[in-house]
């Protein structure tokens, strides 16, 4: 399942590379994150069996919701959303950064984990909003956002409990509790790569 | 021998996940099917909006083409004939500076050159009342309740309590409105003795009021129907000033209009 993420991603990334010269500047920052999330997923791999890549996550996660509050400047076309953006957006950087120093390197940074899931359902709710509020989307099965900010509510759901109970699992290990816990993880990043791709798919509506 | 801990664990927490999932994909759900359902009542709300907006504009031409008609009418009745009358007794006129009827004949030509300036004024204020712009509404509506007692058949009434004059273009709405049903009352009132016109301010409210004893018509009926044009015109305007227009109606006990404007300088 892992693989398959993996598989999922590279061909959003290469599909936002092709499409990138069409695409709205939101949904560019998009493409960015695919290869953001490449680059992350290969130092995953080069790192896995050497030094754990636990301690990426603080990084992973900084990056990921620096590259989506661009997306969602954007999609949200909120004066104060963009102005007060790049305050929460720095804090939340300077808090992983600052947990990935704190943080022993072979566990969760679950402050970090839970705090950036529950940000990007902020996010994912505040498209909602606007969505019912403005009512200017005639078909919401071709509004790119629609299909991110789904992709990213069912993800950051399922990570937010993983999260919570990571650093459990390390404590109480137990091969069949890890082998379901990122299989699921995976199938989550699976089906949240698989929205973007959707997202990155579709023509721009006019 | 009971399952270690991290094992009775993975039913739980799987089962939180997807507990969590389901409820994410019922709140998208509902996020599609509410969304749907909002922008398919705004389309309807927008056509009716629409539909609104045509008739108002086909009831704002249908006023204009009655007016012109009417303006029309008026020139080709009154000045029109007054003047040719005036041409034909100057054409009677001869260059003989003795002629024993000349006097006689520019006595009449004047006078009907003097009639058929009055026609012009009054045609004119129909136009554009510009007396409105110059000493007010109260002023111009007491003129136009004076033009009305010319037609010698009508008592009419005049009052008015408007301490607080409301913007030019709103007093030219609720003039035209006032024309409109003083025109209505002297053309399909018949067997009416008293026409009441009444501005009143009361409070943040502007009422103009205007009633006959007149025969009255069915509201739903032809009599109605014949002054259609006229009264969507009135609610035309009456939307125009957010106004509130309430009539009542029935054969033999007259008509009362009441029109209720909220006026901000209040």
């Amino acid at each position: 399942m892992g693989d398959l993420s993996r598989v999922v991603l590279l061909l959003t990334g290469l599909l936002g590379l092709l499409r990138f010269a069409e695409l709205p500047r939101g949904l560019r920052y998009l493409v960015g994150l695919a290869w953001f999330g490449l680059l992350m997923e290969t130092a995953s791999i080069f790192m896995h069996g050497h030094v754990s890549n636990l301690w990426l996550i603080p990084f992973d996660s900084a990056g990921e919701l620096w590259l989506l509050s661009l997306v969602y400047a954007w999609a949200l076309g909120s004066a104060r959303f963009a102005r007060w953006r790049p305050w929460w957006v720095g804090a939340f950087v300077l808090y992983a950064g600052l947990s990935s120093l704190v943080v022993p390197r072979a566990r969760f940074s679950t402050g970090v984990l839970v705090l950036e899931s529950l940000l990007l359902l902020l996010l994912a709710g505040l498209y909602f909003r606007k969505l019912l509020n403005e009512l200017q989307v005639p078909r919401l099965d071709r509004d790119p956002m629609f299909w991110v900010s789904t992709g990213l509510l069912q993800f950051s759901l399922g990570k937010l409990l993983i999260a919570l109970f990571g650093n459990y699992m390390l404590e109480h290990y137990s091969l069949a509790l890890n082998q379901w816990v990122w299989a699921l993880h995976a199938l989550l990043i699976t089906v949240l790569y698989l929205c973007y791709f959707r997202a990155l798919w579709m023509r721009p509506q006019k | 021998m009971d399952a270690p801990a991290e094992v009775t664990f993975i039913p739980l927490l799987l089962g939180g996940i997807g507990l969590i999932l389901l409820l994410a994909g019922a709140f998208v759900w509902f996020v599609v099917t509410y969304q749907r359902r909002l922008f398919r009542q705004q389309l309807h709300e927008r056509g009716t909006e629409a539909a609104h907006q045509n008739a108002l504009l086909a009831a704002i031409i249908a006023a204009q083409e009655a007016e012109r008609e009417r303006i029309g009418r008026d020139l080709h009745d009154d000045v029109a004939s007054s003047i040719a009358m005036a041409k034909m007794l100057v054409d009677r006129l001869t260059p003989d500076p003795h002629d024993p009827d000349a006097p006689a004949l520019l006595g009449l030509a004047r006078e009907v050159l003097g009639s058929a300036v009055e026609e012009v004024r009054t045609v004119s204020h129909s136009l554009y009342p510009a007396m409105l712009a110059r000493v007010g509404l109260v002023h111009a509506l007491r003129y136009l309740a004076d033009l009305s007692r010319q037609t010698e058949t009508l008592e009419v009434a005049f009052e008015a309590h408007y301490p607080l004059p409301l913007p030019l273009a709103q007093e030219l709405a609720l003039y035209r409105i006032c024309q409109e049903l003083v025109y209505n009352s002297l053309k399909h009132a018949h067997g009416a003795t008293r026409l009441g016109v009444r501005l009143w301010q009361h409070e943040a409210v502007l009422t103009l009021a205007v009633e006959d004893d007149g025969r009255g018509f069915q509201p739903n009926g032809p009599q109605a129907a014949g002054t259609g044009v006229g009264l969507s015109s009135i609610a035309v305007r009456v939307e125009m000033l957010n106004a509130r227009l309430v009539q009542h109606s029935s054969p033999s006990q007259g008509t009362q209009t009441r029109i209720d404007l909220d006026n901000p300088a209040a």
